[in-house]
């Protein structure tokens, strides 16, 4: 434990901790995990990681659904200073992700730091000790910097369907999947087209009597063309690091020329609406059911989906496309908006996470005890994407504008990482008790991420992502810039944007 | 908004050549234009479809379309007049950073030493000093399937340009229209004769704008060999390699623009000399 706490230890409490640390984590996926890691290897701050489930992993432990993987490259979907010379496959299927994150937690040496089954109840700033206290179903915790790193991937959206008290069979999130429930024979019904649906549908067709596919709107779907790693090749990436370190840069630089799509550059929408268009008309013979599958909005502008036989499974006998929302539910009956009625023994909801909106903000009380969702009553937003005026001592990881719509997140991860463990050195050498951004720096890097994200697909596209807050519009989820320009922009402290107060013990209270 | 038109902003007239040129009009405070000077068998269209629009939506980028007479040989002053021409036009006595792409890395190395209070930063990527064996070589061939009509005219274009990396990383059809988009018309031998013949290894030691030299690590057409002396030949200048054939600008646009970016912001990031490290991401 590092000797910063004790300094604070003489001081009366609000509350009576458990434990105690300089660094409070909430979540274990790639970002809070990816703090912990840093952490661990620098020695200079305690800290401890708040997960609520029983491992660490984040949404690749969560999302366990049959055809579970991750369309961004594994050699660059992982943390540059643990690359993997063993990815099975070009994209490597969930599970694999998820020992990934495992081994690097128990390697890395952070695991003992880890609080398993510990959900955070509310987490406040305390005005008089200069920490944050956060209730938990094990307690509180109590600590100097306080890092919500449960990410936007986390808590699933199910929306509210009338009659779906009425339904008889079984009915689940896709992130929530039961593996004891035999599928096969079974009348499925799953409701979304979206990143897990197009993986999902393929998987029960194969199980399942029937299945019928509710979409609200049609998916842009590019081939996936993965394929897996052979054993020599694995073994020249272990072997010559440098070839696995240049498959790394090329992915990356690969996935950043189709930035060039999302700012809808002619050349680079050209090229890959004639990609999306002749594997559609390739796989889709059907004029009808073609057409159906055909979106009404620009590449891009909802996340571009990658499949070898998605289209191909509408061509099953037993598989249905239904092209309206599923609007009621009445006993085993599942029926569209369009009236079309269907009987189904199963649902599947593969309809997303609370995103834009994260339940998270519901919870984190900064001064005068004002609730982060109310300061977030237009969306998510934060300097740097990192620090939130009124909520001092505090480092989000993994929220506002830190998504990218066309490379891995694990990157932006990383220089949101690097910023933190640069501040948290800064206030060290600085000897400072607490760091809150300006208000004003906050509104103008908001403002500039705004100004990029104009013309950009993801708010001229015409569609409705989940990229976009439900209540403003506001693209609040995505970086709507290059990658390695948000490495440029965010990887490094700004002390000139903070008010940082000096480490004496208050005496107006 | 940083949407910027790909479409021409207006021409120049030198003697009987109209040049065409782009302007993304955005002036940034503090910053020198940036003039885009691109390479053989090319256009701004063709070669800075990327570059042009994301570096020209936060700052003045002007592109040249150099105009290729066919009606006598071509010239590195020739191509160099135009874009001075262009220059004084558009940005007259300002000083300006040029930026030049293969054979259009040769002309802005012209440039540069001709123009040294015009040019304060220069950028050549995947120039050369002075054409090489390998380059006739290359150069043989092609002549040989440009007379014949043969259909592998293309193949030796592309499975040079683009490098071996990438082309075993590529699904085959991919490679095919590629190459079905290839044009070799008379502009385009007057440009590849050209090539045959550069040798600007009198003017560049006079170059003394602070230089940026990219060499692409597996370019075949202008081997980085001949960046290399090229960064031995330019005082104030410092190299960097992308992992890349000579088709940069198809292969990692995007590291090409963050390296021009960073340079042109912070020039004096590294001292003349220096070699550069890879981004790592």
């Amino acid at each position: 434990m590092s000797t910063t706490f004790t300094r604070h230890a003489d001081r009366p409490f609000t509350a009576d901790p458990v434990e105690e640390a300089d660094v409070i984590i909430v979540g274990s996926g790639f970002a809070g995990l990816g703090l912990a890691m840093q952490l661990e290897r620098d020695q200079n701050q305690s800290y401890l990681v708040l997960e609520r489930a029983d491992d660490v992993g984040g949404t690749w432990r969560d999302n366990t659904y049959p055809g579970v993987y991750c369309d961004v490259p594994s050699h660059l979907y992982s943390y540059s200073f643990r690359p993997n010379p063993d990815w099975s496959m070009v994209r490597s299927p969930g599970h694999e992700i998820y020992e990934y994150l495992q081994t690097a937690a128990r390697e890395e040496g952070v695991l003992p730091q880890v609080r398993f089954g510990t959900t955070v109840l509310d987490a406040a700033w305390d005005e008089v000790s200069a920490t944050w206290l956060v209730t938990t179903n094990k307690g509180t915790f109590r600590g100097r910097f306080f890092v919500p790193a449960m990410g936007l991937l986390s808590d699933s959206k199910v929306p509210e369907i009338p009659g779906m008290e009425t339904f008889g069979g079984e009915l689940f999130h896709s992130a929530a999947w039961d593996h004891d429930l035999p599928l096969t024979g079974k009348r499925v019904a799953i409701i979304g087209t979206g990143a897990t649906a197009i993986q999902l549908v393929p998987e029960l067709a194969e199980v399942a009597a029937e299945l019928v596919v509710f979409q609200r709107s049609a998916a842009h779907v590019l081939p996936r063309r993965n394929r897996a790693y052979t054993p020599a090749e694995r073994r020249m990436f272990a072997r010559v690091p440098e070839s696995r370190q240049g498959l790394r840069s090329a992915m990356f630089w690969f996935t950043e020329s189709t930035f060039g799509e999302r700012r809808r550059l002619p050349q680079s929408v050209a090229q890959v609406k004639a990609a999306v268009d002749s594997f559609r008309e390739a796989e889709v013979p059907d004029q009808a059911l073609r057409a159906a599958l055909t979106p009404d909005y620009e590449i891009g502008c909802k996340r571009l989906l990658y499949s070898d036989d998605y289209y191909a499974t509408f061509g099953r006998d037993h598989v249905s496309l239904e092209t309206s929302a599923l609007a009621r539910i009445e006993g085993n009956t599942v029926i569209g908006a369009s009236g079309n009625a269907y009987e189904v023994d199963v649902i599947v909801m593969a309809t997303g996470f609370a995103a834009a909106r994260p339940p998270f903000a519901n919870i984190i009380r900064g001064r005068e005890g004002v609730l982060l969702a109310d300061h977030w009553a237009t969306g998510m937003e934060a300097y740097q994407t990192i620090t939130v005026s009124s909520f001092p001592n505090m480092f989000l990881l993994s929220a506002p504008s830190a998504a990218t719509g066309h490379t891995s997140a694990v990157y932006t991860i990383e220089a949101q990482v690097q910023n933190v463990m640069e501040a948290l050195d800064w206030v060290r050498a600085n000897d400072c008790a607490v760091l809150e951004v300006r208000a004003d720096a906050e509104a103008e890097f908001v403002d500039g991420v705004d100004r990029r994200g104009q013309g950009t697909v993801w708010t001229e596209g015409g569609c409705n992502s989940w990229y976009l807050d439900p209540g403003s519009g506001k693209l609040t989820l995505i970086w709507p810039d290059l990658a390695y320009r948000f490495a440029d922009e965010i990887s490094h402290f700004t002390p000139a944007a903070y008010v940082a107060t000096p480490h004496r013990p208050r005496t107006d209270r | 908004m940083e949407t910027v038109q790909l479409v021409p902003a207006g021409t120049v007239t030198l003697g009987d050549l109209t040049v065409a040129y782009y302007d993304s009009g955005t002036e940034a405070p503090d910053t020198d234009p940036i003039v885009l000077v691109h390479g053989s068998a090319g256009s701004t269209a063709e070669h800075f479809g990327f570059l042009f629009p994301l570096l020209g939506a936060r700052r003045r980028v002007i592109s040249v379309d150099l105009c290729v007479p066919v009606d006598r040989d071509l010239s590195v002053e020739l191509l160099q007049q135009q874009v001075e021409a262009v220059i004084d036009e558009v940005l007259p006595s300002r000083p300006v950073t040029v930026v030049g792409y293969s054979l259009g890395a040769v002309v802005a190395a012209a440039v540069a030493a001709a123009r040294p209070a015009t040019v304060r930063q220069l950028v050549l990527v995947a120039g050369w000093l002075r054409t090489d064996n390998e380059q006739v070589l290359f150069n043989s061939v092609l002549w040989e399937l440009l007379g014949s009509r043969s259909p592998k005219l293309a193949v030796h274009l592309f499975g040079n340009f683009l490098s071996g990396e990438f082309l075993a990383a590529q699904p085959m059809e991919l490679l095919e229209e590629m190459m079905q988009m290839g044009r070799f018309d008379e502009t385009v031998v007057r440009q590849f004769e050209l090539n045959e013949r550069v040798d600007i290894s009198d003017r560049v030691e006079a170059i003394t704008a602070q230089t940026l030299v990219i060499g692409c690590r597996h370019d075949r057409m202008a081997p980085v060999r001949q960046s290399l002396q090229l960064f031995g030949a330019i005082e104030n200048a410092r190299f960097t390699e992308v992992d890349s054939g000579h088709a940069i600008f198809i292969e990692r646009p995007a590291e090409a623009l963050r390296l021009i970016e960073h340079f042109t912001a912070r020039p004096d990031q590294y001292p003349a000399g220096s070699v550069i490290p890879a981004h790592r991401p």
